[in-house]
């Protein structure tokens, strides 16, 4: 008997093993399996049982606040700004996680950046994160709403001395409140749900940012870099081409707008922007070579993304200087061709002339604080300088002339040098975009603003430069 | 009474080293002390994860604890010369650890938990005090086994049913779960018996198949006991008892005939048994398709939800755990009773869950310790079959809310929340410290 007894203690030792190897297994190794499972309500039950921080515009009105709710989830996100705001704020939702700056800032929001000290990390769970401050200005943002209207299409606007996005409005958008909310009809299935679907299944894709992820053909907005690129290569402002009508290039034309084509004659570069010109710089693009081209293109930033803090951004293309034939050269250097540009990416391409050849990081976090103390601010920088000041000023006043006597004149605003360039993008088998890159004051450059409104149907100058005067007289209020 | 001066021995062993023995009772005192560091532990934990400051006046909660078993240990003292210096020391770090968690997870639970600890240990102190001989029991043994099968009886008459399993017997605002206590008298009945007749079982009767059959009337009557109670769990759902009850009549039987060839025979009835449970009722079926996919979508957030939700307990605790209070095993139902082995696992981490296992390991060495030590056969396959209670019932739950066995309700000794089961395994508990300390006894009588 003494000895079954010690059989009995050893089958025991044998359970107890057998347990602690299976408890290895679920709590050490195979425990990143079962932390991921669709199931596991645990990460979000944590993450939502923090007050997350509240979400601040310049004006401090409240974008993005926790409330209090009685489900599963302690807290839950409110939008009092609405559709405004919804791109670049985003959402904070158990079903669909994150987007926008909800997503590119949730640790700060968590509160788990930055660090705590060890005694607070040892002795108190986070309960509360930390309230983020950002450029935005909903007065500028409602203007910029407001001008563009129920037309789909993306306005953006930078302080061009700090590279702080005043504004950044696409449309259209969609209802963040409604994707958040943990309503449920009668059946029991969310209703987020049924809204979810709808925004995706929606053709004019309510969901994409097209401040930062829609590429479109830049048209004659783009002339703005040729012209940057074409002083910076050794063709000042005062390099005169005829410029006909139709410009034969590589067994093909560049044609200019007007019917019949209009011929300019000899004119400057000068003259070329204001009138939008595009055989004028196809021959600069063409002079000018395709490795320059490219080369200026890019060190405004095209073929990668922006260094935004933001998580969806898109890198406006351009194809390389190998790949481009003497027409695709032309071309581009109008606008056309192969180009792809994000309205983010032109307002970058504006503020380098607006700041004297300098490119200051685009940023929307303007200050991390909890409470009154500020915990962390964005500190402003100088991404690049694709050009130099003198190129940029020279650049700047061609553009003054734009709106005072040449395509843009509808931005011109009373009192105020406004600097712009218009675009009319030609879409095959769609309605041109309408596009407008606008600066003012052009003496001391405070906005920079760029407007797209797609397959508008009109020109750069009748569709987009009142829009952009609408947001440029909001930001200079 | 004396509690008589600590008899520390300084004495110097043949290899010249010098090392401080201390009496057993002392020894017992030092382990509690030690083990009175957990639920302050817990307490100044839960308080600063719950609230981010200490609150004074939660210390009732480890006080009183560690209060309690200091008192009874101290009569202890006073009432029994010698008992095993480990057994309440390693208790009492179990029944903290429990009371602690139940303190995390809801106050309420925790007070009424103190209080069934007090009448637990009360009650464990008066079996102890009266039963001065052991051997009176196995005098009773039909009485005693007669009186378990009535308490299990007891619930389908008059018992109430609660989460779909009529386990149990309320009177007023009181519950009891018969179960608990039942499985203590039919394993006493199972030693005598087998005390008694263990040489006929093994020996008497024909050979088949190169092993030897015994004669049925030797253990007739042991069987219908144990198909009896047997029955009446698997009708009443009570699963985890009816494994444990199977488990205990297996260990004992094994102890005391020596002869595997019952293991096996004993396994291939459970496994004929578990298959037709299997094929006739559903809530078998539910449970063992749970547990071979517990992360089945289709059934996730159904019959599978909470072993699932245990196993991400279990994941989310990782190496060292969330922390007390920094969890969330309240998505878990039943986290005070059956589950409560999750919450610590998802809190205290493999660490803790780990000291858990070895806890029970500990308590179950002893528990075998007293078994080889005792006189008597009686004595020995009692030790045995309370000994086997404690470590097949843990590791029943803790193999069940880990998936490595199917997930059976029932408590987890000492730990769990629940009146009946604290009740029981101290009477449990006392029952083997007068085992013990009967050892000695009638080995004097001799």
């Amino acid at each position: 008997m003494q000895r079954s007894v010690k059989v009995l203690g050893v089958f025991f030792i044998v359970l107890a093993v057998v347990m602690v190897f299976n408890l290895s297994y679920l709590q050490v190794f195979g425990q990143k399996g079962l932390e991921e499972n669709a199931a596991n309500t645990r990460r979000l039950i944590r993450e939502y049982g923090i007050a997350r921080g509240k979400i601040v515009t310049a004006d401090q009105r409240v974008a993005a606040e926790s409330v209090q709710s009685d489900g599963p989830f302690k807290y839950l996100r409110v939008y009092p700004q609405g559709a405004l705001l919804s791109h670049v704020v985003g959402y904070d939702s158990p079903q669909f996680g994150r987007y926008g700056l909800e997503e590119e800032y949730n640790d700060f929001l968590l509160g788990r950046k930055p660090l705590r000290s060890w005694v607070e990390e040892l002795t108190k769970p986070v309960e509360e994160g930390f309230d983020l401050y950002v450029t935005i200005d909903t007065g500028i943002q409602a203007a910029a709403a407001k001008a563009l209207g129920q037309r789909r299409g993306a306005v953006v606007a930078l302080d061009p001395k700090t590279g702080a996005v005043l504004a950044a409005y696409s449309w259209p958008n969609f209802d963040p409140n409604a994707l958040v909310s943990q309503a449920r009809d009668a059946a029991g299935t969310l209703q987020a749900d049924a809204v979810m679907r709808s925004y995706n299944q929606d053709p004019s894709s309510p969901l994409l940012n097209r401040v930062t992820m829609g590429l479109y053909t830049p048209g004659s907005s783009f002339k703005v870099l040729t012209a940057a690129g074409g002083i910076e290569s050794g063709f000042p402002p005062d390099t005169v081409y005829n410029s006909p009508g139709v410009w034969e290039v590589g067994g093909s034309r560049v044609v200019n707008y007007g019917d019949p084509p209009r011929n300019f004659g000899n004119i400057n570069m000068g003259t070329a922007l204001t009138y939008s010109a595009n055989t004028y710089f196809a021959q600069l693009a063409y002079n000018m070579g395709a490795r320059r081209l490219v080369d200026y293109a890019e060190r405004f930033g095209l073929n990668q993304p922006l260094p935004m803090d933001y998580p969806s951004l898109a890198a406006s293309r351009i194809p390389s200087a190998q790949e481009m034939d003497a027409v695709e050269l032309a071309w581009s250097g109008a606008g056309q061709g192969e180009l792809l540009l994000t309205p983010l990416q032109l307002c970058v391409i504006g503020c380098a002339i607006a700041n004297q050849g300098k490119v200051m990081i685009p940023h929307l976090m303007k200050e991390v604080r909890r409470g009154s103390e500020i915990l962390d601010r964005f500190d402003t920088a100088v991404w690049r300088a694709p050009i130099s000041a003198s190129t940029a000023d020279e650049v700047l006043e061609m553009m003054v002339r734009v709106v005072e006597e040449g395509t843009g004149t509808e931005a011109a605003i009373p009192g105020v040098r406004v600097a712009g360039k218009t675009g009319t993008a030609e879409v095959e088998g769609k309605a041109p975009h309408a596009w407008f890159l606008g600066i003012a004051p052009a003496g001391n450059p405070q906005v920079v603003v760029a407007v797209l409104v797609e397959n508008s149907g009109g020109s750069g100058g009748s569709v987009a430069a009142p829009i952009a005067k609408a947001v440029i007289e909001a930001a200079l209020k | 009474m004396s509690l008589g001066a600590p008899r520390n021995v300084v004495s110097k062993d043949e290899r010249g080293s010098i090392g401080v023995t201390f009496s057993p009772r002392w020894k017992e005192f030092l382990l509690l002390a030690l083990a009175g560091v957990v639920p302050f532990c817990g307490w100044v934990s839960v308080d600063l994860a719950r609230e981010g400051r200490v609150v004074a006046a939660n210390v009732f909660y480890p006080l009183s604890m560690v209060g309690i078993f200091f008192l009874a240990h101290l009569v202890l003292r006073a009432i029994m010369p010698r008992t095993d210096p480990l057994m309440l020391p390693l208790v009492s770090v179990l029944t903290c650890l429990g009371i602690t968690m139940l303190y995390r997870l809801d106050l309420h639970m925790a007070r009424l938990q103190i209080i069934w600890l007090g009448i637990g240990l009360a009650a464990m102190l008066l079996l102890v005090a009266l039963l001065k001989d052991y051997h009176v029991l196995e005098r009773y043994r039909y009485t005693l086994a007669l009186l378990g099968l009535a308490l299990l009886v007891s619930t389908m008459i008059l018992g109430k049913e609660v989460n779909g399993a009529r386990l149990w017997l309320v009177l007023g605002p009181l519950r009891f779960q018969p179960s608990e206590l039942g499985k203590i008298l039919l394993t006493i009945f199972f030693a005598a018996y087998l005390a008694e007749r263990k040489e006929l079982i093994a020996e008497a009767g024909r050979s088949l198949l190169g092993m030897r059959l015994p004669r049925l009337r030797d253990l007739g009557p042991l069987l219908t006991m144990w198909a009896l109670s047997l029955l009446l769990l698997i009708f009443q759902k009570d699963l985890g008892s009816s494994l444990l009850f199977f488990g205990i009549f297996l260990a004992v039987l094994y102890v005391s005939t020596s002869k595997f060839s019952f293991v096996v025979v004993g396994v291939l009835l459970f496994i004929l048994g578990a298959s037709l449970a299997f094929l006739a009722f559903p809530h078998v079926k539910d449970r063992v398709e749970a547990w071979v996919d517990p992360l089945d979508p289709g059934t996730i957030n159904g019959k599978s939800y909470q072993i699932a939700q245990s196993l991400f307990a279990f994941a989310e605790g990782g190496l060292s755990g969330t922390g007390l209070a920094r969890g969330y095993p309240e998505v878990i139902p039943y986290i005070e009773t059956d589950f409560i082995y999750a919450s610590i696992g998802e809190e205290l981490g493999l660490f803790g869950a780990t000291v858990v296992i070895l806890l029970y390991l500990f308590l179950v060495a002893r528990g075998l310790s007293i078994s080889l030590r005792c006189g008597d056969d009686f004595g020995s396959l009692l030790a045995v079959g309370l000994t086997a209670i404690i470590g097949l019932q843990s590791f029943i739950i803790m193999g069940g809310v880990t998936r490595l066995v199917p997930l059976t309700g029932i408590t987890l000794p000492f730990v769990s929340y629940g009146g009946s089961s604290l009740f029981s395994n101290f009477l449990l508990l006392g029952l083997l410290f007068c085992v013990y300390g009967g050892r000695r006894e009638v080995a004097e009588k001799r």
